[in-house]
Formats: C-alpha cells, structure tokens, sequence
C-alpha cells in the first residue's frame, strides 16, 4: 500500500502517529486516517484537524453532526445544550474522551459537548462499539460508544524550538472568539504546550416564530438572553523520560456564563427567560507509559477533576422570588494497564481502573452521594492482514455511599465484546465485519437521590449492540492518486431497563423506573473520496446516510407500542466537499435529517418537518517569512433556513464568520 | 288555583335557576337555540414547554372531532400550557399560564381575542384560573395577583395583591375566594371583596399548607383541596387533605374520610374528588350536605382508567361528567360519564394532558 502524500490529511502530525505506533507493540500497521477507518473491525469515524477545518465547525457538536449513525440534540445558539446519541441509544450511552481519559458526570450522564473547542483538537473520533485499540484504560471499554478528543500534540520541524498558532474567529451575533496555542520543546526530552482561549457571543439571533404550520401565522422575533462567555485555559507537559518511558501532565481549566433563553413561548417571548448557569471545570491528568519488553508495556493515569456548576432563575414566581442551585462534583481517578504481545499476531491488555466521584450541592440535608466504580477488563487482539479480531470481558462493581439517607444498591456487572474484520480477497481491499457488544449505563445521581423523583433502587440500563458491515477502499488510476473508500453497516439494537420517569399515579410526584424498552434497526452508509486532477487541483469529498427505525416495544398496551422514539430521524444524512484550487480552497457542507416526530406517539399533530442546512466557506493561505496565514470566510445556513432540530429551540438563521489564524 | 300551582312550580325553578346562576355566574345557561345539538370543547394542557396546548372541539350529532379547533380556525397555535376554562355568555375564555394569555373566544364563530398578561416588565404573569361574576372575570396569577377583566370591552380594569402563586378562585355572595399556594409555602385562602368599585383584600384564612383546588356548595361552604408538601429531600412533610371552611366564621375543618384528594368538582351539592392511593386514581363522591362520602368509586361500570386522572369537569345541566386521564408525556383520552358513573363515550388520545370540558349548547 502506497502511503499517499496527496491523501495525507496532514504528514507531520501522520509521522508523529507513525513514531508513536511502531513504540506500541500492539499496533502493526501503518495507518492512514481512511485506512484506520476501513479497517477496524467496529465502526469508527475520524476528522482530522485538517478536515474539521473545512467542516464549518465553531463547537465540537458541529464537527460531530457530520458523523454517521449520530443524532445530536442541539437546542440551538452557542450557548444550547447540545448532547449525542450514537445509534439512538441516547446520550447516556456515549462516552466523551478527553486526551485518554473519560470525562465523568455522575449528576447528569450526559455530556454537553458544546462546549468544547475545535482550536486545539488534532483528531476526533467517534468509536461505534468498541476502539480496537486494546490497550486502553477499563473506562474506556465501558460504553455503548465513545467520542475521542485528541489535542494537538507538540511536534517539532527540525532545528525549530518553538511553534505554535494564534487565530480569531468573529461573526454574526456578536461572536468573538480569540485563541492561542504554542508548543516549546524545553530541553530533548521535555515539551510543552500552552494554550488558551475567549469565547463571547451576544448570541441574539432573528428567527421565525411560527404559530402552527406553513400558512398559520408567524412573526419574526429575536432570540433573547443567549449569551455565551467561555474562557478555556490549558496545559501540558510531555516528557521522554527514557527510550523506554514517556509520560504526559495536562491541566484543563474552563469557565463559562451563559444566559439560557429556553423555549420560544408562543406570545411570551419578551424577557421570556432570565436564567442563567455559570459553569467551571478544572482537571489535571497524567499519563506514564513504560515498555519493559518488546513483549511487554504498562501505562498508569490518573485524574483529578472537579466541577461546579450554578443555575439561577431571578425571575422565578415562586417563594424567594428566584431559584438558585448550586453543584459541586469531585473525582478521582486512576488506572493501570498491561500489554503483553505474546507473537506479533496476538497481544492481550488489562487493565483496572478506580474512580470515586462526589456530588455536593448548597441544599439543606443535601445526600451528597458518593459513588466508587471499580472497572477491570481483560481483552485480547489478533492482527493480520487477513483477519482483525478483538475481543475483551469488562467487570464492573460500584460502590454507592450517601449522607443521612439509605443509598442505591451497589451493582457488579460483566460484559462482553467481540469483533472481527476479514479480508476475503488478497487482491481487493474489501472486508466484512462484525461486532457484538453488550454494554450499560449507571444510573445518575439525579436518576438516583434526586428529590421526590429519583428512585434508589434503579437497575443500570442495558444495550446490546449487534453489527455486521463491509468497508472497501480503492485507489484507481495510474498513479494511484485518487482515493475511494466506502463503508457499509447494519444493525439491529437492542436497550432494556431503559430509565424514565414516570408518573406515579400522583399527579405531582414523579418517579424514576427501569421500564423502557427500545428496538433499534439501523443502517449507516458512508463513503469519502479524493480526486486528484493536478498537482495543486484536488477534489475532497464525503457523506454518509443513517437509517433508524427506533422503536418502543415498552408495553404493547400502550398508545406508543411500536412507535418511533421522539426525535429520531429514520432518514438522515450529511454530505461534504472541498475543492483545492492553486488560489483559494472552497468548502461547502449538507446536514440533512428527515422528518422525525416530537413525541413517543407518532401521530401527525407532532411530527416535525425534515430540515437541510447548507455552508460554505472559501480558505486562502499565505506564506509570509514568519509563519503561514489562513484566511476563511464562512457562509453558515446558507439558505437561511428557520429550522430546529429540538422543538421550540429555533436554530440560527444564516450568518457569516471569519476566522484568521497564523501558523508559526 | 291550579294556575296559582304553575306559578307556585315557575317561582320555585326560577328561584333554583337564580340560585344557579349566582352559583355559577353562568348566563347562557337556557342553550343558544340557534345551535342543534351540543358541541363538546375540551383543553388540553399540553406540555411544559411545548407550545401544544389545544383545545379540541367534538360534535356530539356528527361525530366530528378536531383536536386542534382552536388553530384551525384561528391560524395560530393556542400556545404553551392551557390551564383552565371558562364559558361565561357568549365566550370561552382560556387561561394559558406559559403563554401568558387570555384567549376570548366567540362560541359560534370560535374566533378568538388574546388578552396579554405581562407585568411591568415585559415578563408573563403565567395566570392560572378563572371564575366570572356580575360581568366580569377574575383571573389568579402566579405573580400573587388576581386581575379583574371587563367582559364587554375586555380590558383589564383592576388588580388586586394576594398570597402567593394563588390557583383556585370562587365566587361566593359578591367575594372572591383565592387559594394561596406559594407551591406549598403559603397556607392562607384571600377573601376578596368585589362589591366595590375596586378590589380589596378582606382578610386571609389560614387554612394549611398548599392549597390549591376549591369549590363551593349551595349553604356557601367551600371546599378545599390541599396538595402534599415535600421537603428537600423530596419527603412528604404534610399530606394531601381535603377541607371545608365557613367563610363567615373562618372555621376550617378537615375531612377524614377523604384521602389524598386532587382536583375536584361540585355538582348538585355533591363533590367529585380525584383520590390518588397507591399510585391508582379514582373519583370519591362526597355529599356536601350530608357531609359525608357517599360513594368511595364514582364509576359504577368497571371502566378501568389505567392512567392517572387528570381532571373531572360536569355539565351541570345533562349531569353528565367529564373525566381525563393523562401520562404526562403522550396524548390523553376523556371519559364521558352519565351521573349514575356509567361509560358514555370515549375520546381516545386526545390531547397531552386533557383537562377541562365544557359543552356548548
């Protein structure tokens, strides 16, 4: 296999990976992004920084939108919520990997990932199942599927100490966003990076309120109370402490203040919302990796990290005249790995992670719940060229303490994964796969110990996961500068003791049941191509389609039996392309969904129209002696269309955003 | 002698029909004899932020049903959370708390006019329930208020400070009588006098935390449903109850014998009470001149109502009740009762969160 510099998304930070793989007895063969994708044996996903650049992408949310399989809750504006449900297993079930490390909310489950940043970030991932990297931390095999942020790492062209980039990013709304990082290498076997950035938007966009369908009446209004100040600061350190030892340090800080406008009421739009959440984060990871052996690799990880979260409503009409929470979550976290090769083929990982997370809110005779989670997952991987199989058994046991009250009951499960890719034919780059992976998500604190709702005795919530699929990637012409790939899979779902709350016949008192039932059957299809016309023309394309049939099959009494889950799309779809011109490089991007229904019963009154969003953008670059500049002129929602993809959360109209960097 | 007899008979029904009528303030109480047949209007809440509050309008000699009658005549949706409902001459006036509007709609054409209710500021005063006398309408709010609506020019022409995030409101002998929640933090019902030219403020009846639905009977008792209370930690601190008050002594009383009570309905001096043990709902008749519960199950024909009941509205005039049931999250059914609680007709999956029935004749 010819490694391409044409298709090369991006050769210093590909040389990095290749460096760093061939340390790692595990892995064997060299990869490109597209190759990685074609040959895992579950489904995974990658952008690259340079394909997210081309991406119109602000948020990590609008990065992942363009992800097979993927439905993205997002409420609209920088500063809405916006969650992922890969497969439509729900939020719960997608775990967010920061740097090698999960990102933990044990109050909520789900992770806002709008709130993180594309400046920095090297590679996203999204896993489908399970990574076949196995020599990973416990935490890692324990979700449905997990999204992985990778930031950039330092790397050095020779003679070079120092490099880096400043960019800024404005736009409509009031946007202004400046960031900064740079990498140093401090001595041989020491290097840093430093990075930070602001993030303000006024966020009052125009939309069109409608008051029924097309053709009731509608008036144009303006989005108020929505905005957004971030401020993200972050550090690392990498050392190589010997041949054989290499460890990381990182610190994260981030704040943000935002106005939450909530829904669009009908006749209540003026000064509608006053509330607001202020949100701080603060983690300090490491990372220490020793090969003793070309057999043999340990790794150590450890994070601290606590979070704080405040909501305050000052317009509330109840007693107090405003409603104020505030949470505080710690955690605790650490991990030891082993790999072991026993022949280049065949290597196995374990690996037992421990974390304690604590909950503390400013409440009176608050729970405060405490939870230790002791995971320990044992895998195996054998890798050919023919065939890729990887297979892992994960245990987990929780320990559930609280304050005052009686705790949830602590629950020990075991689940199992296994897959495998085999290239039937030498000659053609084809190959069929398969996974199965059973996985579950812990109930949350809220769904646990919040008051009046949360039920104590919750089982944790199922998935299996079964997948069958075929990928093919060609390189046709001559000179082979062209590149094909393409991706096929099935799947059939299944959630059982699925959490919801539920009205417990006393109309003001819900409760929190393992009652659901959800049947997922589902298809993603995606395909990406380069063309090569000339050495400076170049044509990069890529889409993808998802079929869903989400159905609850919950209880066949029921007036949603068999009806599709709220807000799944059957039909959805994304599309891409970029053209690199010798002058300017033009990107234009598709998000696309089909209709979906707003409720659990599907009848008409709640169905809401598909929606496409369209953009684009033109990037030039300019070399100048100190470093290179990029210019981009963005397009978003080209054709201004009023959609919304949450009910009642309008998404902004088109607007325009210029983003400036300097690379030096 | 026998003519005395017939006038003797005419005296006593008109004399029942003005008690009536002062009971309910409700004029149009002799039918629209332009109309054939009844009309069935029943609001459904929808849910808490979803703008899908609808009123649905049933057409008892057609069988025509349109869950969203409201919109398709008025080409615009009837917004977030409809709470109540209210027939007083010839308009349906419709509390939408989210919204925070009055909708005023014509009975015939069912055009209607919204009335906005916004505080100084711009901000909703989410208003809750409704109750109409002598030409006028008085609507609670959340922002501890109760405001006076002209019915002929439909402006707003008084305001009056209460007790906290007030729900229920009786009309009873020329006062108004307010339930003060506070979302379980108040425990007083305001005594409102209207006989003036503006409203004032009497006095406050404590009565126990959380009260929120009332009725009266014809001796000009009311009666009081409480809801629980819960502390922070989501424990009931005091349950719900249901009770009676003298207004002209201030003395309250609690009703034993009905347990955990909802929302209510008084009909020929008889109350209808939704009764929540055990997670099931049912309707528990109290007799409120015996005083005493006549009936532990309203419903005589073994109809089972699987979700939770959600409210209870009577049509005065057939006897006939209207129950609805809710899940909270999917579209609700009502169930038509006769008096006796036997199984008129259903109206399946009709709207989130059904609540108030009215029907038009």
């Amino acid at each position: 296999m010819s490694l391409l510099t044409a298709a090369i998304p991006a050769c210093g930070i590909l040389a990095q990976e290749v460096a760093d793989s061939l340390r790692l007895p595990e892995v064997v063969v060299t990869e490109r992004y597209s190759d990685r994708e074609i040959r895992s044996s579950a489904p995974v996903q990658i952008f690259s920084q340079d394909q997210i650049r081309y991406l119109h992408s602000l948020q990590l949310s609008d990065a992942v939108k363009h992800f097979s399989g993927v439905t993205i809750k997002d409420y609209g504006g920088i500063g809405g919520l916006k969650t992922i449900s890969v497969r439509s297993l729900g939020a719960h079930h997608t775990a967010v990997i920061y740097n090698g490390i999960s990102i933990n909310d044990v109050q909520a489950g789900q992770i806002d990932i709008g709130r993180f940043s594309l400046n920095n970030v090297e590679l996203v991932t999204l896993h489908t199942g399970q990574n076949d990297q196995i020599f990973l931390p416990a935490t890692a095999f324990s979700a449905a599927s997990s999204l992985v942020i990778q930031n950039v790492r330092p790397h050095f062209d020779k003679g070079k100490r120092i490099n880096g980039s400043g960019s800024v990013k404005a736009g409509s709304f009031g946007l202004f966003n400046p960031s900064f990082y740079a990498n140093t290498r401090i001595t041989d076997k020491l290097t840093m990076t430093a990075s930070a950035e602001w993030l303000t938007s006024k966020g009052e966009y125009p939309y069109r309120l409608q008051y029924g369908e097309k053709g009731d009446s509608s008036s144009m209004e303006r989005r108020r109370n929505t905005d957004v100040e971030n401020l993200r600061l972050e550090g690392a350190l990498f050392a190589d402490l010997s041949p054989a030892t290499k460890g990381d340090l990182r610190v994260y800080h981030y704040r943000s203040e935002r106005g939450l406008p909530g829904a669009t009421i009908y006749y209540n739009t003026e000064n509608y919302s006053n509330q607001r959440l202020w949100d701080r984060t603060f983690f300090v990871q490491s990372n220490i990796e020793h090969i003793f052996s070309p057999k043999w690799v340990l790794k150590g990880d450890a994070k601290y990290n606590r979070g704080y979260l405040r909501y305050l409503d000052p317009a509330y009409l109840g007693p107090g005249g405003k409603y104020e929470d505030i949470f505080n979550q710690h955690e605790t976290y650490g991990s030891l790995s082993a790999l072991y090769r026993v022949f280049e083929r065949l290597s196995f990982s374990a690996s037992s992670d421990l974390s304690s997370a604590t909950m503390h809110a400013e409440r009176k005779k608050f729970t405060t719940p405490t939870r230790l989670t002791w995971r320990s997952v044992f895998a195996a991987k054998w890798v050919e060229e023919q065939v890729i199989s990887t297979a892992n058994i994960l245990y987990t046991q929780t320990f559930e303490s609280v304050r005052n009250v009686e705790a949830a009951g602590n629950r020990s499960k075991v689940s199992p994964y296994l897959s495998v890719s085999v290239k039937p034919f030498t000659g053609t780059n084809l190959r069929i796969r398969a996974f199965y992976k059973n996985s579950f998500r812990l109930p949350t604190f809220n769904d646990l110990y919040y008051p009046a709702v949360g039920t104590r005795d919750l089982k944790p919530e199922d998935t299996h996961q079964w997948n069958i699929g075929a990928t093919y990637a060609v390189s046709p012409g001559k000179n082979r500068t062209s590149h094909f790939t393409a991706t096929l899979d099935a799947y059939r779902n299944r959630v059982k003791n699925k959490i919801v709350a539920y009205p417990t016949g006393n109309l003001h008192q819900w409760a929190m049941i393992n009652v659901g039932k959800v049947i997922i059957t589902g298809m993603d299809l995606s395909v990406e191509g380069t063309i090569t016309f000339t050495e400076q023309v170049r044509l990069r394309m890529g889409g993808n389609y998802t079929f869903q049939s989400a159905l609850d099959k919950t209880n066949p009494d029921k007036n949603t039996y068999n009806h599709q889950i709220a807000y799944t799309p059957r039909h959805s779809g994304s599309g891409r392309a970029v053209i690199q011109l010798p002058r300017v490089d033009i990107a234009y991007t598709l998000l696309w969904s089909g209709e979906r229904y707003y409720n659990n019963y599907n009848s008409k009154e709640f169905l809401m129209k598909g929606y496409s969003d369209h953009a684009l953008s033109v990037s030039k670059d300019f070399r100048t002696r100190l470093g290179k500049i990029d210019l981009q002129l963005e397009v978003l929602n080209l054709l201004d269309k009023n959609y919304q993809i949450v009910r009642n959360y309008p998404m902004p109209g088109r607007s325009f955003r210029i983003n400036a960097s300097f690379n030096f | 002698m026998n003519q005395k007899k017939i006038f003797f008979y005419l005296t006593l029904l008109a004399a029942l029909f003005i008690t009536a009528c002062s009971d309910d303030d409700n004029p149009i109480d002799n039918g629209n004899p332009s109309t054939e047949g009844k009309t069935l209007l029943i609001l459904s809440e929808g849910s808490w932020n979803g703008n899908n509050s609808t009123l649905a309008r049933y057409d008892l000699s057609t069988r025509d049903l349109d869950k969203d009658y409201f919109k398709s005549v008025n080409k615009r949706g009837l917004g977030d959370t409809g709470n109540d409902m209210l027939l007083y001459g010839s308009k349906v006036y419709i509390i939408v708390n989210m919204s925070s509007t009055i909708e005023v709609m014509n009975v015939s054409t069912g055009i209607s006019q919204s009335i906005e209710m916004k505080k100084e500021d711009g901000s909703g005063k989410q208003p809750r329930r409704i109750a109409s006398h002598n030409g006028k309408v008085y609507v609670t709010s959340f922002d501890d208020t109760v405001t006076c609506i002209d019915t002929t020019s439909l402006a707003i022409s008084g305001s009056v400070d209460v007790g906290m995030n007030p729900e229920a409101i009786v009309v009873k002998n020329n006062k108004l009588y307010v339930a003060n929640s506070g979302f379980g933090f108040d425990n007083t019902v305001s005594v409102i006098d209207i006989s003036g030219e503006t409203m004032k403020e009497e006095k406050k009846i404590e009565v126990g935390p959380n009260p929120v639905n009332m009725g009266s009977d014809s001796q000009g008792d009311l009666y009081i449903s409480l809801m629980a209370t819960y502390d922070q930690e989501g424990n009931i601190t005091e349950a719900a109850s249901f009770k009676r008050i003298k207004p002209a002594s201030g003395e309250v009383e609690t009703i034993e014998a009905v347990e955990s009570p909802d929302r209510f309905v008084i009909a020929d001096n008889k109350a209808y009470i939704i009764s929540n043990v055990n997670g099931t709902s049912k309707i528990v008749v109290y007799d409120c001149l015996q005083e005493k519960v006549v009936s532990e199950n309203f419903i005589q024909d073994g109809t089972k109502i699987t979700n939770t009941i959600y409210n209870i509205s009577a049509d005065e005039k057939s006897g006939e009740f209207f129950i609805t049931e809710t899940d909270y999250t999917t579209p609700g059914s009502v169930y038509c009762f006769d008096k006796d609680g036997k199984l008129q007709y259903t109206i399946a999956d009709l709207g989130i969160n059904p609540t108030t029935a009215i029907v038009l004749r």
